[in-house]
């Protein structure tokens, strides 16, 4: 993991994708969520972790879906362009359709942006703060399930090599994946004796534990949480206020004027563009100390 | 000083009649490195379990355990057999951290305490991976540095090595033994196979029946312990008691190299040479084979080429990697190979269809037997592949196990128990990979009693171990397999004889005097030869 | 009850009073964000309770049990044993276990297919399904046709939920067409989790219930 954002502690980054994401996917305004899409995908970029091509045509194909279907079920709005059916397509619903889908896919990237900077060790030292016991079973379910893939594998040569439920039918697919199943659980089960003994002699008891993971939460950590936080108890007081709404129907409409408007979506374009700026900055700097030697 | 003292112990299962511990008496002292040796079964897994008070089983107990100075739970150190179902967590370094959570070491403390003894352990290289793609004597390491990093009082193992491979058990007891000289550590162990730790330990206890036989420094028990647990004395150690010798009995293959030159001569050097066997018709040719899992990974197999005869059984050694179980796997039809071919009795694997390989033909017995077992007990497990299973419950004698849950029974059991259920697909030809791994000296003999029986019976057996005793003892011809490539093959008596590094203990003993003496009876007869020899 | 559990309480009521009174109709988030703090709340709960290591492991052999049954069973597409297992945890492990086997097989399995929004929601549900087989156990171990019923009512509720809760967050109100829109495309699958449900349930409950009491005499745990 070759990202700076990932080296953030783990609560100021989680708060952060935590406002960002709710921003994105939980306003009306279509170019709040235009804003959210083009910088997770910008971030989706830069973090250059995942290959995700498959994905991406069958998501964008989805969502296509969405914005033209909107269109054909909803004939509510003012301006009318024609009429299919005799139903109206109004601009209004074919823009609805479009922010819709937007707001959709920025979520998809999001979520992809978090999955990445999220591994498994950050989410259980964020555990281990409401229950190191939690974090604990969750460390040992990532150590359990390899093993089970492992078991897996071998149980399938070996059962094979028996020449049991061998032949590609389906019947036989399903049998021979049950027998496995089966054969997996006792494993599993009898496994876990062992373990437990092997818990209990390292003085393992369910009384008060600690948790040795530890990040230190450095200054950058309170910058980046101080940032978020303040845009983003701005941007809530807009939404409670109602500024940051936004009607598609009977026609597109804001409940701001127009300076009020472009200053809640300036607030919300440096939220959502910080870890751009943070990786970009970052490269800058790793460039330039590579430069010096 | 004394740290540990057991006074009159007796203990017996809830349930059960006999006494697993029946009147112990026993004194650990300070930086000593006590070993309990025992065939399984004999109770000293009990007793290990007793002396830790965390995993003390229930039942009826009678008489004392002192424990002095011993007060947390993690000042008794214990590490067991397997090392997979140990490891707790999913990273080394949560491993070692686990310990040391469970006590409420603050974060940043546990942080200093793990990195230091990663340092020691030198397990550095592998502090951020995750707990499963590290080897099994790595493994095992760990779970040995994760009870260590508590910094424990007293250490008890019990059968730490049985597991591993013979390099990872070499380096995990000169670790035990780092230990001990460079920390004054106080270790109590249990083992099955003797041969590297017996010449380090302080002091031998025999065990038999939940009885403690014998006590005292290992040259002097060695001369009392008899039968079974006499074959997992080591080789020099055998050889001295063998031929009855009153000089003072050699540990390792350092004193038995100079017992053999101070006490015996060698005009005669060498044995006769095996009589090469009849090379009878192929059962099974590997041809040119090449082998990679993924398409831009590396080769396992090279070119390889191999030729199995009816009727032998032939090992495969080598180290770890070197693509043994890869092999066994193409054997077994399990894995295709890119280039060449296999031919089984004349015909290519790949036009065997419909699980066809594994009727009559050929069978894997796994590493690990319990991936053969699916039922509750091993009678209706055998009963999958056959409703009359009789006459091979009668030739393996596991008349009285039929009834256990297979994951109930010890590893010895479980072996013959899996290989009943293989051999009831009357197979021809018989893979086995890794047949001695985890089981004691006396279920290996019996073993190796069945696959000759089977050989008789007209089945090809092909084993892969890492186990040179094992493969000189029982096979006709050996072969080495490194790098994915075959660099000998021979028989087995030539085979090691011709290796100087790579060979048995009985080998390294006597090569500077003897040529081709493989397996201590070759040893023993030599020397009763040069014996003969010197009184005419 | 401990202090910080008060804290948060008040802090869950604090956000729904927030979200429904102040902020335009924004249940959806209010929603997630309550279920994420119930599942903390019970977590916290869980923390601060005594339990035998022998439980703590067999939920831990449980989830990873459900988490991996997906892969095993992939070749038929949406044809899992996770639900069922969440459900006999339920029964045979008790309520909390069976709770805690939900939550974390919906938080994990999703590492594996990708984080959602309704992560914290999912997590509620399948958390829940398993606490209900717990308090249920004696009904659901008697009568297969209790359990059938349970097994296809779990199957089900998700995606009615979750259809719901996409039409209140596309229009901010409860739409009966845009329901019915979203209800329809996803019927197909409502019907293969209920199914896969009902043939899981039925296929495991009896091999798991002599596979745990064994274990659980094993490592003496007493439950429910």
């Amino acid at each position: 993991m070759n990202n700076a954002f990932s080296k953030f502690h783990p609560l100021s980054s989680f708060i952060y994708f935590v406002c960002v994401i709710g921003f994105a996917v939980f306003t009306q305004h279509p170019i709040i969520r235009g804003i959210g899409l083009i910088s997770g995908i910008c971030f989706f970029i830069l973090l250059n972790e995942r290959n995700v091509n498959k994905e991406l045509a069958f998501i964008l194909m989805f969502f296509f879906i969405i914005a033209i279907t909107n269109p054909l079920f909803f004939h509510d709005g003012k301006t009318v362009l024609f009429f299919l059916h005799g139903n109206a397509i109004t601009l209004e619903s074919i823009i609805a359709g479009i922010s819709m889908s937007v707001m959709m896919i920025s979520a998809v990237f999001w979520l992809w942006c978090f999955g990445i900077i999220f591994t498994c060790e950050k989410v259980m030292y964020l555990f281990s703060k409401i229950s190191p016991k939690i974090s604990l079973i969750i460390s040992m379910i990532m150590r359990f399930i390899p093993l089970l893939k492992d078991r897996h594998k071998q149980t399938q040569g070996c059962q094979k090599a028996m020449g049991l439920y061998t032949s590609d039918k389906l019947t036989d697919r399903v049998k021979s994946a049950v027998r496995i199943f089966s054969i997996l659980v006792t494993y599993a089960l009898e496994h876990s004796l062992e373990t437990e003994t092997a818990m209990r002699a390292r003085g393992f008891s369910s009384k008060k534990r600690t948790s040795g993971l530890t990040y230190s939460f450095k200054k950058r950590d309170s910058l980046l949480l101080a940032i978020c936080l303040t845009l983003s108890l701005a941007l809530l007081f807009g939404a409670v206020s109602e500024k940051l709404q936004f009607y598609y129907y009977p026609s597109l409409s804001i409940n701001a004027s127009y300076s009020t408007s472009v200053m809640y979506l300036l607030l919300f374009f440096i939220l959502a563009f910080m870890p751009v700026f943070i990786e970009i900055k970052e490269a800058a700097m790793w460039k330039y100390s590579l430069s010096k030697i | 000083m004394e740290i540990l003292s057991v006074e009159n112990l007796s203990f017996s299962y809830p349930n059960s009649k006999k006494k697993t511990l029946c009147d112990i008496n026993l004194k650990i002292n300070e930086g000593k490195l006590t070993l309990l040796c025992g065939k399984t079964g004999c109770g000293k897994t009990t007793l290990l379990k007793m002396i830790k008070k965390e995993l003390a089983p229930a039942g009826e107990t009678a008489g004392t355990i002192n424990r002095f100075g011993l007060d947390l739970p993690t000042d008794i150190g214990f590490v067991m057999q397997n090392p997979e179902s140990q490891i707790v967590t999913d990273t080394v370094s949560h491993e070692l951290a686990f310990g040391l959570e469970n006590i409420g070491v603050p974060s940043e403390e546990i942080r200093r305490r793990i990195s230091e003894i990663s340092s020691f352990f030198g397990i550095n290289s592998i502090f951020n991976s995750s707990t499963s793609e590290i080897s099994g004597g790595q493994k095992q390491l760990l779970n040995l540095a994760s009870v260590i990093v508590c910094s424990p009082k007293i250490l008890i193992l019990d059968e730490p090595t049985s597991q591993l491979d013979p390099i990872a058990a070499q380096e995990f007891i000169s670790t035990l033994k780092k230990l001990n000289t460079e920390l004054g550590l106080t270790i109590l162990l249990t083992e099955h196979h003797l041969e590297d730790i017996f010449p380090i330990a302080d002091r031998v206890i025999l065990m038999d029946n939940g009885k403690i036989i014998t006590d005292g420094t290992p040259r002097e028990s060695a001369m009392k312990m008899d039968g079974d647990s006499w074959m997992s004395l080591p080789t020099a150690t055998r050889i001295h008691r063998s031929i009855g010798s009153k000089a003072s009995c050699p540990l390792s293959v350092k004193e038995g190299r100079q017992f053999l030159s101070d006490h015996f001569k060698n005009t005669v050097k060498e044995l006769p040479k095996a009589v090469p066997l009849q090379q009878s018709e192929a059962v099974l040719e590997i041809k040119d084979v090449w082998f990679r899992y993924t398409k831009k990974g590396e080769d396992i197999i090279k070119d390889l080429n191999l030729t199995v005869y009816k009727n032998e059984i032939l090992s495969i050694v080598g180290g770890n990697g070197s693509g043994k179980t890869t092999l066994l796997n193409l054997a077994a039809g399990l894995i295709a190979p890119y280039q060449g071919k296999i031919k089984l009795n004349g015909k290519n694997i790949k036009d065997y269809k419909d699980g066809s390989l594994y009727k009559q033909n050929v069978s894997l017995l796994p590493q690990n037997p319990q991936l053969v077992f699916l039922k509750e007990t091993v009678l209706e497990d055998l009963k999958e592949i056959d409703p009359n299973p009789e006459e091979v419950i009668h030739s393996l004698k596991i008349e009285d196990i039929l009834q256990s849950h297979p994951y109930d029974l010890s590893g010895g059991e479980q072996q013959k128990a899996a290989l009943a259920k293989i051999l009831l697909l009357s197979p021809k030809i018989l893979l086995l990979d890794e047949p001695t791994k985890g089981i004691d000296s006396a279920s290996k003999l019996m073993f190796s009693e069945i696959l000759n029986g089977l050989k008789e019976n007209g089945i090809t057996v092909i084993i892969v171990t890492h186990d040179v005793e094992f493969a000189a003892e029982i096979s006709n011809r050996c072969a080495m397999l490194f790098n994915g490539e075959i660099i000998s093959v021979s028989d087995s008596q030539s085979f090691f004889s011709g290796n100087h590094y790579y060979t048995t203990a009985a080998n390294r003993m006597s090569s500077h005097m003897y040529y081709n003496a493989v397996t201590c009876n070759d040893v023993i007869k030599l020397i009763r030869k040069n014996e003969e020899y010197s009184n005419d | 009850m401990t202090k910080p559990l008060v804290k948060i309480l008040l802090l869950c009521a604090a956000i729904l009073i927030f979200a429904f009174s102040f902020v335009n109709a924004a249940y959806v988030p209010a929603i997630i964000i309550v279920a994420a703090c119930s599942v903390a709340l019970f977590y916290y709960r869980f923390e601060h309770r005594e339990h035998t290591t022998a439980l703590l492991i067999l939920i831990t052999v449980m989830t990873s049990l459900s988490v991996f049954g997906r892969f095993i069973f992939a070749f038929i597409p949406g044809f899992k044993p996770v639900t069922a297992l969440v459900i006999i945890t339920g029964m045979y492990l008790g309520k909390e276990a069976g709770f805690l086997t939900g939550s974390l097989t919906a938080m994990l399995s999703n590492f594996y297919f990708g984080q959602g929004l309704w992560t914290p929601l999912q997590m509620l549900v399948w958390g829940f399904i398993g606490f209900f087989a717990g308090l249920l156990w004696i009904q659901l171990q008697k009568s297969r046709i209790i359990l059938i019923l349970y097994g296809i009512i779990s199957g089900v509720i998700f995606s009615v939920i979750l259809d719901f809760l996409s039409v209140l967050w596309i229009d901010n109100s409860f739409n009966l067409k845009q329901y019915l829109i979203i209800a329809s495309s996803s019927i197909p699958f409502i019907i293969i989790y209920a199914a896969s449900n009902t043939v899981f349930l039925l296929l495991l409950k009896d091999p798991f219930a002599r596979k745990l009491t064994r274990i659980k005499t094993k490592l003496n745990l007493q439950v429910n």
